[in-house]
Protein backbone atom coordinates (compact mmCIF):
# COMPACT_ATOMS: atom_id res chain seq x y z
CA UNK A 1 0.00 0.00 0.00
CA UNK A 2 2.96 2.23 0.87
CA UNK A 3 4.23 1.91 -2.86
CA UNK A 4 0.49 3.06 -4.32
CA UNK A 5 0.59 6.15 -1.51
CA UNK A 6 4.51 6.73 -2.94
CA UNK A 7 3.02 6.69 -6.81
CA UNK A 8 0.11 8.75 -6.39
CA UNK A 9 2.66 11.68 -4.79
CA UNK A 10 5.25 11.07 -7.43
CA UNK A 11 2.36 11.53 -10.35
CA UNK A 12 0.77 14.69 -8.15
CA UNK A 13 4.47 15.40 -7.76
CA UNK A 14 5.71 15.51 -11.24
CA UNK A 15 2.04 17.63 -12.39
CA UNK A 16 3.55 20.00 -9.84
CA UNK A 17 6.98 21.11 -11.26
CA UNK A 18 5.19 20.89 -14.59
CA UNK A 19 2.37 23.48 -13.83
CA UNK A 20 5.19 25.39 -12.80
CA UNK A 21 6.19 25.89 -16.29
CA UNK A 22 2.67 26.95 -17.36
CA UNK A 23 1.79 30.55 -17.69
CA UNK A 24 -1.46 30.02 -15.76
CA UNK A 25 -0.28 30.99 -11.95
CA UNK A 26 -3.17 30.01 -10.00
CA UNK A 27 -3.57 26.74 -11.48
CA UNK A 28 0.12 25.86 -9.96
CA UNK A 29 -1.70 27.09 -6.82
CA UNK A 30 -4.45 24.71 -7.39
CA UNK A 31 -2.50 22.05 -8.27
CA UNK A 32 0.19 22.35 -5.24
CA UNK A 33 -3.59 22.29 -2.76
CA UNK A 34 -3.83 19.34 -4.86
CA UNK A 35 -0.58 18.14 -3.62
CA UNK A 36 -1.01 18.72 -0.44
CA UNK A 37 -4.14 17.44 0.26
CA UNK A 38 -2.85 14.14 -1.26
CA UNK A 39 -0.61 13.84 1.49
CA UNK A 40 -2.52 14.53 4.38
CA UNK A 41 -5.29 11.71 2.93
CA UNK A 42 -2.86 9.17 2.68
CA UNK A 43 -0.99 10.48 5.77
CA UNK A 44 -3.82 10.95 7.98
CA UNK A 45 -6.04 7.71 6.44
CA UNK A 46 -8.68 10.00 5.87
CA UNK A 47 -10.81 8.18 3.27
CA UNK A 48 -13.40 11.26 2.98
CA UNK A 49 -10.36 13.01 1.36
CA UNK A 50 -10.24 11.14 -1.88
CA UNK A 51 -13.93 13.18 -2.97
CA UNK A 52 -12.22 16.47 -2.16
CA UNK A 53 -9.14 15.38 -4.63
CA UNK A 54 -12.43 14.52 -7.30
CA UNK A 55 -14.17 18.19 -6.76
CA UNK A 56 -10.75 20.08 -6.85
CA UNK A 57 -9.19 17.80 -9.59
CA UNK A 58 -12.62 19.01 -11.67
CA UNK A 59 -12.18 23.14 -10.30
CA UNK A 60 -8.31 22.51 -12.03
CA UNK A 61 -9.78 21.11 -15.18
CA UNK A 62 -12.20 23.80 -15.68
CA UNK A 63 -9.34 26.49 -15.18
CA UNK A 64 -7.30 24.53 -17.85
CA UNK A 65 -10.04 24.85 -20.45
CA UNK A 66 -10.50 28.73 -19.53
CA UNK A 67 -7.03 29.63 -19.67
CA UNK A 68 -6.31 27.54 -23.19
CA UNK A 69 -3.51 24.79 -21.91
CA UNK A 70 -2.23 22.78 -24.88
CA UNK A 71 -4.11 19.59 -25.26
CA UNK A 72 -1.74 17.30 -25.08
CA UNK A 73 -1.06 18.74 -21.61
CA UNK A 74 -4.42 18.63 -20.70
CA UNK A 75 -4.22 14.85 -21.76
CA UNK A 76 -1.82 14.25 -19.32
CA UNK A 77 -3.42 16.19 -17.08
CA UNK A 78 -6.86 14.12 -16.81
CA UNK A 79 -5.05 11.44 -16.70
CA UNK A 80 -2.48 11.79 -13.96
CA UNK A 81 -5.37 13.04 -11.85
CA UNK A 82 -7.70 9.87 -12.84
CA UNK A 83 -4.84 7.71 -12.05
CA UNK A 84 -4.12 9.61 -8.71
CA UNK A 85 -8.00 9.40 -7.34
CA UNK A 86 -7.46 5.37 -8.67
CA UNK A 87 -4.54 5.15 -6.62
CA UNK A 88 -5.86 6.81 -3.88
CA UNK A 89 -8.84 4.06 -4.12
CA UNK A 90 -6.81 1.23 -4.24
CA UNK A 91 -4.59 2.93 -1.28
CA UNK A 92 -7.62 3.00 1.11
CA UNK A 93 -9.17 -0.23 -0.37
CA UNK A 94 -6.35 -2.63 0.23
CA UNK A 95 -5.20 -1.27 3.78
CA UNK A 96 -7.99 -3.19 5.20
CA UNK A 97 -6.87 -6.26 7.13
CA UNK A 98 -8.68 -8.79 5.61
CA UNK A 99 -9.35 -12.65 6.67
CA UNK A 100 -6.94 -14.18 3.96
CA UNK A 101 -3.73 -11.86 3.84
CA UNK A 102 -2.19 -14.62 0.75
CA UNK A 103 -4.52 -13.99 -1.57
CA UNK A 104 -5.24 -10.33 -0.64
CA UNK A 105 -1.37 -10.33 -2.01
CA UNK A 106 -2.25 -11.84 -4.96
CA UNK A 107 -4.98 -9.36 -5.34
CA UNK A 108 -2.94 -6.49 -5.13
CA UNK A 109 -0.55 -7.50 -7.46
CA UNK A 110 -3.24 -7.98 -10.38
CA UNK A 111 -4.89 -4.91 -9.35
CA UNK A 112 -1.66 -2.95 -9.70
CA UNK A 113 -0.72 -4.33 -13.29
CA UNK A 114 -4.37 -3.62 -14.46
CA UNK A 115 -3.90 -0.10 -13.18
CA UNK A 116 -0.63 0.36 -14.89
CA UNK A 117 -2.25 -1.60 -18.71
CA UNK A 118 -5.15 0.28 -18.49
CA UNK A 119 -3.34 3.74 -17.59
CA UNK A 120 -0.88 3.24 -20.57
CA UNK A 121 -3.45 2.07 -22.76
CA UNK A 122 -5.90 5.33 -21.69
CA UNK A 123 -2.82 7.48 -22.21
CA UNK A 124 -1.85 5.84 -25.53
CA UNK A 125 -5.52 5.90 -27.31
CA UNK A 126 -6.02 9.33 -25.98
CA UNK A 127 -2.62 10.61 -27.65
CA UNK A 128 -3.15 8.41 -30.87
CA UNK A 129 -7.01 9.66 -30.95
CA UNK A 130 -6.02 13.42 -30.43
CA UNK A 131 -2.90 12.86 -33.26
CA UNK A 132 -5.62 11.67 -35.87
CA UNK A 133 -7.48 14.68 -35.40
CA UNK A 134 -5.00 17.09 -35.43
CA UNK A 135 -2.09 16.42 -37.60
CA UNK A 136 -3.71 14.17 -40.15
CA UNK A 137 -6.39 16.44 -39.82
CA UNK A 138 -9.09 13.60 -40.67
CA UNK A 139 -12.16 14.41 -41.00
CA UNK A 140 -14.88 12.15 -40.89
CA UNK A 141 -17.12 15.14 -42.18
CA UNK A 142 -17.02 19.00 -42.53
CA UNK A 143 -19.36 19.34 -39.30
CA UNK A 144 -17.93 18.90 -36.44
CA UNK A 145 -21.37 18.24 -34.96
CA UNK A 146 -21.14 14.98 -37.64
CA UNK A 147 -17.79 14.14 -36.70
CA UNK A 148 -18.46 13.85 -33.22
CA UNK A 149 -21.40 11.81 -34.12
CA UNK A 150 -19.77 9.13 -36.11
CA UNK A 151 -16.40 9.06 -33.79
CA UNK A 152 -18.76 8.51 -30.74
CA UNK A 153 -20.37 5.37 -33.17
CA UNK A 154 -17.37 3.77 -34.18
CA UNK A 155 -15.98 3.97 -30.17
CA UNK A 156 -19.47 2.29 -29.02
CA UNK A 157 -19.16 0.05 -31.98
CA UNK A 158 -15.49 -0.78 -30.77
CA UNK A 159 -16.74 -0.82 -27.05
CA UNK A 160 -19.74 -3.38 -27.52
CA UNK A 161 -17.30 -5.57 -30.44
CA UNK A 162 -14.85 -5.96 -27.62
CA UNK A 163 -17.55 -7.11 -25.26
CA UNK A 164 -19.18 -9.76 -27.68
CA UNK A 165 -15.67 -10.86 -28.61
CA UNK A 166 -14.73 -11.84 -24.72
CA UNK A 167 -17.70 -13.30 -24.03
CA UNK B 1 -25.50 -3.13 -11.67
CA UNK B 2 -23.42 0.55 -12.03
CA UNK B 3 -21.71 1.77 -9.29
CA UNK B 4 -22.22 6.21 -8.15
CA UNK B 5 -18.74 6.26 -9.41
CA UNK B 6 -19.55 4.98 -13.15
CA UNK B 7 -22.58 7.29 -13.07
CA UNK B 8 -20.69 10.14 -11.94
CA UNK B 9 -18.19 9.36 -15.34
CA UNK B 10 -21.23 9.08 -17.27
CA UNK B 11 -22.95 12.22 -16.52
CA UNK B 12 -19.16 13.83 -16.42
CA UNK B 13 -18.23 12.98 -19.97
CA UNK B 14 -22.04 13.48 -21.07
CA UNK B 15 -21.63 17.22 -19.88
CA UNK B 16 -18.41 17.91 -21.40
CA UNK B 17 -19.11 16.22 -24.82
CA UNK B 18 -22.29 18.11 -25.27
CA UNK B 19 -20.56 21.62 -24.19
CA UNK B 20 -17.75 20.53 -26.85
CA UNK B 21 -20.19 20.24 -29.32
CA UNK B 22 -22.56 23.57 -28.50
CA UNK B 23 -19.41 25.44 -28.29
CA UNK B 24 -17.25 24.03 -30.84
CA UNK B 25 -14.64 24.03 -28.63
CA UNK B 26 -11.76 21.18 -29.75
CA UNK B 27 -10.39 21.97 -26.13
CA UNK B 28 -13.24 19.93 -24.50
CA UNK B 29 -13.42 17.98 -27.04
CA UNK B 30 -10.40 16.41 -26.06
CA UNK B 31 -10.28 16.71 -22.50
CA UNK B 32 -13.56 13.98 -23.25
CA UNK B 33 -10.30 11.79 -24.80
CA UNK B 34 -9.17 9.82 -21.24
CA UNK B 35 -12.83 10.36 -20.20
CA UNK B 36 -13.47 8.33 -23.30
CA UNK B 37 -11.22 5.46 -23.08
CA UNK B 38 -11.59 5.58 -19.43
CA UNK B 39 -15.34 4.81 -19.75
CA UNK B 40 -14.74 2.22 -22.04
CA UNK B 41 -12.84 0.37 -19.35
CA UNK B 42 -14.97 0.82 -16.50
CA UNK B 43 -17.99 -1.03 -19.15
CA UNK B 44 -16.22 -4.28 -19.13
CA UNK B 45 -17.58 -6.93 -17.20
CA UNK B 46 -20.18 -9.68 -17.33
CA UNK B 47 -22.57 -10.69 -14.23
CA UNK B 48 -20.96 -13.70 -12.79
CA UNK B 49 -22.90 -16.73 -11.38
CA UNK B 50 -22.43 -17.55 -7.68
CA UNK B 51 -22.75 -20.42 -5.66
CA UNK B 52 -22.03 -20.38 -1.86
CA UNK B 53 -21.29 -23.23 0.58
CA UNK B 54 -20.78 -23.31 4.43
CA UNK B 55 -19.17 -25.85 6.15
CA UNK B 56 -21.15 -27.44 8.52
CA UNK B 57 -21.29 -25.93 12.00
CA UNK B 58 -22.13 -27.75 15.38
CA UNK B 59 -25.27 -26.92 17.39
CA UNK B 60 -23.51 -26.33 20.73
CA UNK B 61 -20.26 -24.62 22.08
CA UNK B 62 -18.95 -23.36 24.96
CA UNK B 63 -17.73 -19.69 25.54
CA UNK B 64 -14.14 -18.77 25.85
CA UNK B 65 -13.74 -21.71 23.15
CA UNK B 66 -12.91 -20.58 19.45
CA UNK B 67 -15.15 -21.93 16.38
CA UNK B 68 -13.47 -22.29 13.07
CA UNK B 69 -16.07 -21.17 10.17
CA UNK B 70 -15.72 -21.49 6.44
CA UNK B 71 -16.97 -21.72 3.41
CA UNK B 72 -16.61 -22.11 -0.09
CA UNK B 73 -17.37 -19.45 -3.11
CA UNK B 74 -17.90 -21.12 -6.76
CA UNK B 75 -17.99 -18.46 -9.36
CA UNK B 76 -18.82 -18.77 -12.87
CA UNK B 77 -17.41 -16.05 -15.37
CA UNK B 78 -15.77 -14.20 -12.21
CA UNK B 79 -15.13 -10.19 -12.21
CA UNK B 80 -12.27 -8.97 -10.99
CA UNK B 81 -12.41 -9.18 -7.37
CA UNK B 82 -14.57 -9.95 -4.95
CA UNK B 83 -15.40 -8.56 -1.60
CA UNK B 84 -16.92 -11.12 1.18
CA UNK B 85 -18.68 -10.71 4.22
CA UNK B 86 -20.09 -12.98 6.41
CA UNK B 87 -22.19 -11.67 9.92
CA UNK B 88 -21.35 -13.27 12.85
CA UNK B 89 -21.83 -11.70 16.22
CA UNK B 90 -19.43 -11.53 18.65
CA UNK B 91 -15.25 -11.96 18.67
CA UNK B 92 -14.80 -12.68 14.82
CA UNK B 93 -11.37 -12.43 13.77
CA UNK B 94 -11.18 -10.77 10.38
CA UNK B 95 -14.33 -12.22 8.74
CA UNK B 96 -13.68 -9.33 5.57
CA UNK B 97 -12.03 -11.13 2.81
CA UNK B 98 -10.74 -9.60 -0.40
CA UNK B 99 -10.33 -12.28 -3.24
CA UNK B 100 -9.04 -12.31 -6.28
CA UNK B 101 -11.44 -13.07 -9.16
CA UNK B 102 -10.91 -16.60 -9.28
CA UNK B 103 -13.56 -19.60 -10.10
CA UNK B 104 -13.46 -21.22 -6.61
CA UNK B 105 -12.10 -19.76 -3.20
CA UNK B 106 -12.31 -20.83 0.33
CA UNK B 107 -12.70 -18.70 3.46
CA UNK B 108 -12.07 -19.37 6.41
CA UNK B 109 -11.86 -17.70 9.99
CA UNK B 110 -12.42 -17.93 13.92
CA UNK B 111 -14.96 -16.80 15.83
CA UNK B 112 -14.31 -16.45 19.95
CA UNK B 113 -17.74 -17.65 21.01
CA UNK B 114 -19.60 -15.38 23.62
CA UNK B 115 -22.31 -17.21 25.52
CA UNK B 116 -25.68 -17.06 24.08
CA UNK B 117 -27.32 -17.78 20.93
CA UNK B 118 -24.70 -17.04 18.23
CA UNK B 119 -26.32 -16.05 14.51
CA UNK B 120 -23.53 -16.54 11.47
CA UNK B 121 -24.61 -15.28 8.47
CA UNK B 122 -26.11 -14.60 5.56
CA UNK B 123 -22.34 -14.36 3.46
CA UNK B 124 -22.66 -11.74 1.33
CA UNK B 125 -20.19 -11.45 -1.75
CA UNK B 126 -19.71 -8.58 -4.19
CA UNK B 127 -18.11 -8.79 -7.81
CA UNK B 128 -16.75 -5.81 -8.73
CA UNK B 129 -14.57 -4.76 -11.45
CA UNK B 130 -10.69 -3.22 -10.99
CA UNK B 131 -12.15 0.32 -11.56
CA UNK B 132 -15.20 -0.19 -9.13
CA UNK B 133 -17.51 0.72 -11.47
CA UNK B 134 -19.89 -2.35 -12.20
CA UNK B 135 -20.70 -4.49 -9.22
CA UNK B 136 -23.14 -7.75 -8.35
CA UNK B 137 -24.43 -8.99 -5.00
CA UNK B 138 -24.92 -12.57 -3.97
CA UNK B 139 -25.55 -14.05 -0.68
CA UNK B 140 -26.01 -17.35 1.36
CA UNK B 141 -29.29 -15.60 3.01
CA UNK B 142 -29.37 -18.76 5.30
CA UNK B 143 -28.22 -18.61 9.06
CA UNK B 144 -26.89 -20.67 11.22
CA UNK B 145 -27.18 -20.81 14.84
CA UNK B 146 -24.96 -21.94 17.61
CA UNK B 147 -25.84 -21.85 21.14
CA UNK B 148 -23.07 -21.06 23.14
CA UNK B 149 -23.02 -22.03 26.64
CA UNK B 150 -21.19 -20.94 29.44
CA UNK B 151 -17.75 -22.41 30.21
CA UNK B 152 -17.31 -25.63 31.76
CA UNK B 153 -14.30 -26.22 34.08
CA UNK B 154 -13.45 -29.79 34.39
CA UNK B 155 -13.52 -29.71 38.32
CA UNK B 156 -12.04 -32.49 41.04
CA UNK B 157 -14.84 -33.41 43.16
CA UNK B 158 -16.75 -30.80 45.53
CA UNK B 159 -15.13 -30.72 49.02
CA UNK B 160 -18.69 -30.70 50.61
CA UNK B 161 -19.98 -32.08 54.15
CA UNK B 162 -23.61 -31.67 54.52
CA UNK B 163 -25.36 -32.40 57.61
CA UNK B 164 -27.65 -34.39 55.51
CA UNK B 165 -27.21 -36.98 53.27
CA UNK B 166 -29.52 -39.24 51.24
CA UNK B 167 -29.92 -43.00 51.69
CA UNK B 168 -27.63 -43.59 48.35
CA UNK B 169 -23.91 -44.58 48.27
CA UNK B 170 -21.86 -41.85 46.87
CA UNK B 171 -18.79 -39.38 47.24
CA UNK B 172 -19.16 -36.86 50.20
CA UNK B 173 -18.92 -37.97 54.08
CA UNK B 174 -22.06 -38.67 56.10
CA UNK B 175 -21.14 -38.03 59.42
CA UNK B 176 -22.36 -41.38 59.54
CA UNK B 177 -21.47 -45.11 59.95
CA UNK B 178 -21.40 -47.14 56.98
CA UNK B 179 -19.18 -48.31 53.66
CA UNK B 180 -16.84 -45.35 53.34
CA UNK B 181 -12.53 -45.63 53.71
CA UNK B 182 -12.47 -42.90 56.76
CA UNK B 183 -11.87 -44.14 59.89
CA UNK B 184 -15.29 -43.33 61.62
CA UNK B 185 -15.92 -44.99 65.18
CA UNK B 186 -14.93 -47.89 66.93
CA UNK B 187 -17.62 -50.40 67.92
CA UNK B 188 -17.81 -54.19 69.75
CA UNK B 189 -17.42 -56.76 67.48
CA UNK B 190 -20.49 -58.96 66.57
CA UNK B 191 -20.28 -62.19 64.92
CA UNK B 192 -20.10 -62.07 61.27
CA UNK B 193 -18.13 -58.82 61.32
CA UNK B 194 -14.91 -58.75 58.93
CA UNK B 195 -11.46 -60.20 60.63
CA UNK B 196 -9.74 -56.85 58.64
CA UNK B 197 -12.11 -54.56 60.21
CA UNK B 198 -10.93 -55.65 63.81
CA UNK B 199 -8.86 -53.33 65.69
CA UNK B 200 -6.40 -55.61 66.73
CA UNK B 201 -4.53 -52.78 69.29
CA UNK B 202 -7.56 -50.77 70.53
CA UNK B 203 -9.07 -55.07 71.47
CA UNK B 204 -5.76 -55.67 73.20
CA UNK B 205 -6.89 -51.99 74.91
CA UNK B 206 -10.01 -53.20 75.80
CA UNK B 207 -9.55 -56.71 76.28
CA UNK B 208 -12.57 -57.41 74.14
CA UNK B 209 -12.77 -57.33 70.31
CA UNK B 210 -13.18 -54.33 68.97
CA UNK B 211 -14.11 -53.67 65.20
CA UNK B 212 -13.56 -50.33 63.44
CA UNK B 213 -16.39 -48.34 61.35
CA UNK B 214 -16.23 -46.11 58.56
CA UNK B 215 -17.49 -43.07 57.45
CA UNK B 216 -20.46 -43.70 54.94
CA UNK B 217 -19.67 -42.14 51.83
CA UNK B 218 -23.22 -40.64 50.60
CA UNK B 219 -24.62 -38.63 47.95
CA UNK B 220 -26.86 -35.60 48.86
CA UNK B 221 -29.12 -32.62 47.46
CA UNK B 222 -27.27 -29.75 46.15
CA UNK B 223 -29.07 -26.50 45.54
CA UNK B 224 -27.03 -24.05 43.52
CA UNK B 225 -28.47 -20.40 43.75
CA UNK B 226 -27.30 -18.05 41.32
CA UNK B 227 -27.53 -14.25 41.83
CA UNK B 228 -28.22 -12.90 38.31
CA UNK B 229 -28.76 -9.34 39.94
CA UNK B 230 -27.67 -6.23 37.93
CA UNK B 231 -24.83 -5.09 39.63
CA UNK B 232 -23.24 -8.56 37.66
CA UNK B 233 -23.38 -6.16 34.37
CA UNK B 234 -19.29 -5.24 35.63
CA UNK B 235 -17.14 -6.06 32.52
CA UNK B 236 -17.13 -5.12 29.15
CA UNK B 237 -15.74 -8.27 26.98
CA UNK B 238 -16.90 -10.48 29.46
CA UNK B 239 -19.10 -9.98 32.37
CA UNK B 240 -18.89 -10.53 35.83
CA UNK B 241 -22.42 -12.72 35.38
CA UNK B 242 -20.43 -14.57 33.25
CA UNK B 243 -17.52 -15.77 35.60
CA UNK B 244 -20.31 -16.72 38.12
CA UNK B 245 -21.89 -18.49 35.31
CA UNK B 246 -19.11 -20.41 34.48
CA UNK B 247 -18.65 -21.56 37.97
CA UNK B 248 -22.32 -22.29 38.03
CA UNK B 249 -21.98 -24.99 34.87
CA UNK B 250 -18.64 -26.16 36.68
CA UNK B 251 -20.35 -27.02 39.78
CA UNK B 252 -23.75 -28.35 38.21
CA UNK B 253 -21.42 -30.73 35.98
CA UNK B 254 -19.00 -31.73 39.22
CA UNK B 255 -21.79 -32.10 41.66
CA UNK B 256 -23.48 -34.55 38.93
CA UNK B 257 -20.57 -36.55 38.34
CA UNK B 258 -20.56 -37.30 42.22
CA UNK B 259 -24.14 -38.86 41.67
CA UNK B 260 -25.82 -36.28 43.93
CA UNK B 261 -29.04 -34.90 43.06
CA UNK B 262 -28.59 -31.34 41.97
CA UNK B 263 -31.68 -28.10 42.31
CA UNK B 264 -31.45 -24.82 40.70
CA UNK B 265 -32.59 -21.16 41.46
CA UNK B 266 -31.18 -18.04 39.80
CA UNK B 267 -32.70 -14.60 40.13
CA UNK B 268 -32.38 -11.96 37.83
CA UNK B 269 -35.56 -9.96 37.09
CA UNK B 270 -37.56 -13.45 36.97
CA UNK B 271 -36.99 -16.81 38.81
CA UNK B 272 -35.50 -19.60 36.94
CA UNK B 273 -35.36 -22.81 39.02
CA UNK B 274 -35.35 -26.36 38.59
CA UNK B 275 -36.60 -29.50 41.42
CA UNK B 276 -33.34 -31.45 42.08
CA UNK B 277 -32.74 -34.29 39.87
CA UNK B 278 -29.78 -36.51 38.65
CA UNK B 279 -29.51 -36.78 34.57
CA UNK B 280 -27.39 -35.85 32.38
CA UNK B 281 -30.50 -34.12 30.58
CA UNK B 282 -31.43 -31.98 34.15
CA UNK B 283 -27.48 -30.73 33.28
CA UNK B 284 -28.14 -29.61 29.81
CA UNK B 285 -32.07 -28.27 31.30
CA UNK B 286 -29.36 -25.87 33.68
CA UNK B 287 -26.98 -25.25 30.77
CA UNK B 288 -30.08 -24.12 28.56
CA UNK B 289 -30.79 -21.97 31.63
CA UNK B 290 -27.22 -20.58 32.33
CA UNK B 291 -27.19 -19.80 28.25
CA UNK B 292 -30.25 -17.30 28.19
CA UNK B 293 -30.10 -15.62 31.72
CA UNK B 294 -29.19 -11.82 31.63
CA UNK B 295 -28.26 -9.28 34.41
CA UNK B 296 -31.00 -7.86 35.64
CA UNK B 297 -33.58 -7.38 38.42
CA UNK B 298 -32.49 -6.26 42.04
CA UNK B 299 -34.23 -9.03 43.94
CA UNK B 300 -32.72 -9.41 47.30
CA UNK B 301 -31.26 -12.96 48.79
CA UNK B 302 -33.29 -12.53 52.63
CA UNK B 303 -36.69 -11.90 50.33
CA UNK B 304 -35.11 -15.05 48.14
CA UNK B 305 -34.46 -17.18 51.13
CA UNK B 306 -38.36 -17.81 51.73
CA UNK B 307 -38.54 -19.00 48.33
CA UNK B 308 -35.58 -21.54 48.53
CA UNK B 309 -37.27 -22.80 51.92
CA UNK B 310 -40.31 -23.54 49.96
CA UNK B 311 -38.57 -25.42 47.04
CA UNK B 312 -36.02 -27.37 48.31
CA UNK B 313 -35.49 -30.30 50.86
CA UNK B 314 -34.31 -28.19 54.39
CA UNK B 315 -30.85 -29.53 55.29
CA UNK B 316 -29.57 -29.52 50.89
CA UNK B 317 -26.41 -28.43 50.71
CA UNK B 318 -26.81 -24.90 48.87
CA UNK B 319 -23.81 -23.44 46.78
CA UNK B 320 -24.52 -19.74 46.58
CA UNK B 321 -23.15 -18.07 43.49
CA UNK B 322 -23.02 -14.37 44.04
CA UNK B 323 -20.36 -11.30 43.75
CA UNK B 324 -21.85 -10.35 47.17
CA UNK B 325 -22.64 -6.67 45.90
CA UNK B 326 -26.53 -7.45 47.08
CA UNK B 327 -26.36 -5.48 50.57
CA UNK B 328 -28.59 -8.37 52.74
CA UNK B 329 -26.16 -11.02 51.48
CA UNK B 330 -25.09 -11.57 54.96
CA UNK B 331 -28.76 -11.53 56.71
CA UNK B 332 -29.59 -13.56 53.55
CA UNK B 333 -27.30 -16.34 54.65
CA UNK B 334 -28.04 -15.91 58.42
CA UNK B 335 -31.65 -16.72 57.13
CA UNK B 336 -30.91 -19.64 55.17
CA UNK B 337 -28.47 -21.21 58.22
CA UNK B 338 -31.29 -21.00 60.51
CA UNK B 339 -33.94 -22.62 58.01
CA UNK B 340 -31.08 -25.66 58.25
CA UNK B 341 -29.45 -25.42 54.62
CA UNK B 342 -25.66 -26.12 54.90
CA UNK B 343 -24.11 -23.10 52.69
CA UNK B 344 -21.24 -23.06 50.45
CA UNK B 345 -20.39 -19.07 48.78
CA UNK B 346 -18.64 -19.02 45.82
CA UNK B 347 -17.95 -15.32 45.29
CA UNK B 348 -16.04 -14.37 41.84
CA UNK B 349 -14.79 -11.05 43.14
CA UNK B 350 -15.80 -7.84 41.52
CA UNK B 351 -12.63 -6.02 43.18
CA UNK B 352 -10.36 -7.66 40.73
CA UNK B 353 -12.10 -8.28 38.38
CA UNK B 354 -13.14 -4.34 38.15
CA UNK B 355 -9.46 -3.02 38.71
CA UNK B 356 -8.44 -4.06 35.28
CA UNK B 357 -10.68 -2.06 33.95
CA UNK B 358 -10.27 1.31 35.94
CA UNK B 359 -7.06 4.02 35.69
CA UNK B 360 -4.77 2.24 38.38
CA UNK B 361 -3.63 5.23 39.65
CA UNK B 362 -3.38 6.55 43.39
CA UNK B 363 -6.94 6.72 44.21
CA UNK B 364 -8.20 3.95 42.43
CA UNK B 365 -6.04 1.75 44.59
CA UNK B 366 -7.09 3.59 47.80
CA UNK B 367 -10.47 3.04 46.97
CA UNK B 368 -9.55 -1.15 46.24
CA UNK B 369 -7.98 -0.91 49.46
CA UNK B 370 -10.79 0.25 51.27
CA UNK B 371 -13.44 -1.97 49.51
CA UNK B 372 -10.98 -5.16 49.84
CA UNK B 373 -11.43 -4.36 53.68
CA UNK B 374 -14.39 -4.34 53.42
CA UNK B 375 -15.11 -7.23 51.52
CA UNK B 376 -12.73 -9.50 53.70
CA UNK B 377 -14.90 -7.82 57.13
CA UNK B 378 -18.04 -9.52 55.05
CA UNK B 379 -16.38 -12.63 54.25
CA UNK B 380 -15.03 -13.69 57.77
CA UNK B 381 -18.91 -12.39 58.88
CA UNK B 382 -19.90 -14.92 56.39
CA UNK B 383 -17.68 -17.54 57.47
CA UNK B 384 -19.41 -18.01 61.06
CA UNK B 385 -22.70 -19.56 58.72
CA UNK B 386 -21.29 -20.66 55.68
CA UNK B 387 -18.04 -21.93 53.47
CA UNK B 388 -17.05 -19.05 51.43
CA UNK B 389 -14.43 -19.03 48.76
CA UNK B 390 -13.25 -15.83 47.59
CA UNK B 391 -12.46 -16.47 43.77
CA UNK B 392 -9.80 -14.16 42.15
CA UNK B 393 -11.12 -14.16 38.59
CA UNK B 394 -7.82 -14.25 37.22
CA UNK B 395 -7.46 -17.73 38.49
CA UNK B 396 -9.16 -21.03 37.48
CA UNK B 397 -12.21 -21.99 39.73
CA UNK B 398 -10.86 -25.07 40.18
CA UNK B 399 -7.54 -23.50 42.76
CA UNK B 400 -10.09 -21.90 45.32
CA UNK B 401 -12.36 -24.74 45.47
CA UNK B 402 -9.12 -27.22 46.35
CA UNK B 403 -8.05 -24.99 49.23
CA UNK B 404 -11.58 -24.82 50.87
CA UNK B 405 -11.43 -25.45 54.85
CA UNK B 406 -14.11 -27.29 55.53
CA UNK B 407 -14.00 -27.51 59.19
CA UNK B 408 -14.88 -23.58 60.12
CA UNK B 409 -15.60 -22.66 63.32
CA UNK B 410 -19.55 -23.22 64.28
CA UNK B 411 -21.50 -20.56 66.12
Amino acid sequence: MKAAGAVVVVVMGVLLVKVFTLPAKYFTILIAFLFCAVLITLYKRIEFGKYIFLLFSILGVIYLVTFRVPRHWMIITVTGLLLSYELLEFFFRHSTPVGDEEKHQKLIRRHALYLVVVFAVILGSSFGTLFLFERVAFRFSESIYVNALVFSLLFFAVLYLLRYVST
Amino acid sequence: MYTLKFLGLTSLLLILFVLGAILRSGDLLSLCLPLLFYFFFAMQGEEPETAIERARLPKRGMAGSILPVSFTISVENPANFMEVFDRAKGVVENNYFLLPGDSQSECSYHVKLRRGVLEIGPVIVQHYNFLRTQFWEHSLKTTDTVVVIPKVHDLKPLQLRPRHTRVFYGMLPSRKAGIGEEFFALRDYYPGDEYRKINWKASSRYGQLVTNEYEAMKTTDVVIVLDARRENALGEEKTLLDYSLDAAASISAAVLKGGNRLGFLAYSDSFYWLYPSTTRRHLLKILEILTDIQPKGSFRLDYIKNLISAFFTRGSQLVLISPLLDPSSLMGVQGLYALGFDILVVSPSPITFQWSYCDQDIYHELARRVLERERALLCSQLQEYATVVDWNTEQPLGKPLSEVRLFRPRR
